[in-house]
């Protein structure tokens, strides 16, 4: 199964990093659902996706585990083009699922294998520096890169306001 | 020495005072208040490398008589010995502010220290005083001869490293505090919150939800930009976080008369 052989979409969302910038960019792919249902799982409900990088020489492979029926509900992608190029290196080339109602960190960069689980495993970020396992997008206040300005997050998850 | 210049020694008294916090910055810096502290004492500068080896050498990772009981559950479970930088040359310089230690071993090393962490509030007051200063310096815009930040939240260099304590001894605060704006973030007592609505009389203010919830930092450090470092400016991060971005300094609260 090609990715690029699937219903693609394009969409502008925003992104968030954990260290308290974000930036909306026009992010195209496949949508997980799409990923889901030609995978035959029907039952999402308690169940996890685990994602394994490509890895690289210097920093290993990453994995992240996030809940996969909270991903399908926030419409996650996966994104191989950004604002019309491909994705990248240090974006995630050539593969990135986006769960956008979460933290960067949660999305490894470079997806090499999608994994549905029962298992909700710590991840690179929260072992080697104890941030959440959940990674939900906290209300605070965050750089926009794209508007060179402060924007204050009321909400918890994805940001839709700016 | 008596054992309460020991304590005291390096640490800032601040008589008790009257000062505004918070600003019309951001949303969470709201609605500005009057707020009333007694008096306490601070670090004058973050607790350092050198510092907390005293703690890592004398067994503090070792004796749950110093942490709070999650806290402990989180160090052994996770085999916690040392900082998370303990070993890492960009970060664990001698003068250099500890960093790579979650909140629950921030309040460890304050134990054995015979000191608490500041609430929001001290350190603020610590920072700006009463003259309403933007930054710990004064109202001059920052640059990196200030502080050790990042313009744009974009650090110049790709390994990033820690400065020291003293790297910035012409910018002291209010009160005469060192390093409080940049270089790492500061762990506070308080747990998170996104406005002041909490807090109704002003006196000593604290808010305080759970242990383990999210606890609040200040100061901003080498990967976020100015806006972190006005002496206002506010962020919160999980108690497990053991990240390149925090430290802390500690408090004495209950300074008495006759050590002001």
């Amino acid at each position: 199964m090609d990715i690029l052989d699937l219903p693609q979409v394009e969409e502008s969302r925003r992104m968030v990093c954990v260290c308290n910038w974000s930036i909306r960019r026009t992010w195209k792919g496949v949508r997980l659902a799409t990923i889901i249902e030609k995978a035959g799982v029907s039952n999402t409900n308690n169940y996890f996706l685990k994602q394994i990088s490509v890895g690289t020489k210097e920093k290993g492979v990453y994995e992240s585990t996030i809940p996969l029926e909270d991903a399908l509900s926030r419409n996650a992608l996966l994104v191989h083009s950004v604002d019309g190029a491909p994705l990248p290196m240090e974006q995630g080339y050539p593969l990135r699922l986006f769960d956008f109602g979460l933290y960067g960190y949660k999305n490894v960069k470079g997806l090499s294998i999608l994994e549905v689980t029962d298992i909700y495993e710590l991840g690179e970020w929260e072992r080697r520096a104890g941030y959440d396992k959940d990674g939900i997008i906290r209300p605070k206040k965050y750089w926009m890169v794209d508007l060179k300005g402060w924007g204050f997050a009321e909400k918890p998850g994805e940001m839709t306001d700016f | 020495m008596t054992n309460v210049d020991t304590i005291l020694k390096d640490m800032i008294i601040i008589p008790k005072g009257i000062f505004f916090r918070g600003s019309n910055a951001s949303p969470d810096e709201q609605p500005i208040k009057q707020i009333l502290l007694s008096a306490f004492a601070i670090d004058k500068t973050p607790i350092t490398n050198k510092q907390f080896r005293a703690f890592v050498e004398q067994g503090g990772y070792d004796d749950p008589t110093f942490w709070q009981p999650k806290g402990w559950a989180y160090i052994r479970e996770n085999e916690i010995k040392y900082p998370n930088y303990w070993y890492d040359n960009h970060f664990n310089q001698d003068d250099h502010p500890v960093t790579g230690v979650s909140w629950w071993e921030a309040m460890a090393y304050a134990k054995f220290a015979g000191k608490t962490l500041p609430t929001e509030a001290q350190w603020e007051y610590a920072c700006k005083g009463t003259d309403d200063r933007k930054y710990p310096w004064g109202n001059k815009e920052p640059t990196l001869a200030y502080a050790n930040f990042a313009y744009d939240c974009d650090p110049t260099e790709l390994v990033r490293s820690s400065t020291s304590v003293y790297d910035h001894p012409k910018y002291k605060s209010f009160f005469g505090c060192l390093d409080m704006a940049g270089n790492l973030a500061e762990w506070c007592l308080d747990n998170a919150s996104t406005n002041y609505k909490w807090d109704r009389d002003g006196k000593d203010p604290i808010y305080i939800t759970k242990d383990e919830d999210y606890h609040m930092v200040r100061g901003g450090c080498g990967l976020h930009n100015e806006d972190f470092l006005r002496c206002t400016a506010r962020d919160y991060y999980p108690v497990s976080v053991r990240d390149n971005l925090i430290g802390f300094r500690c408090v004495v609260n209950n300074v008495k008369e006759e050590e002001l």
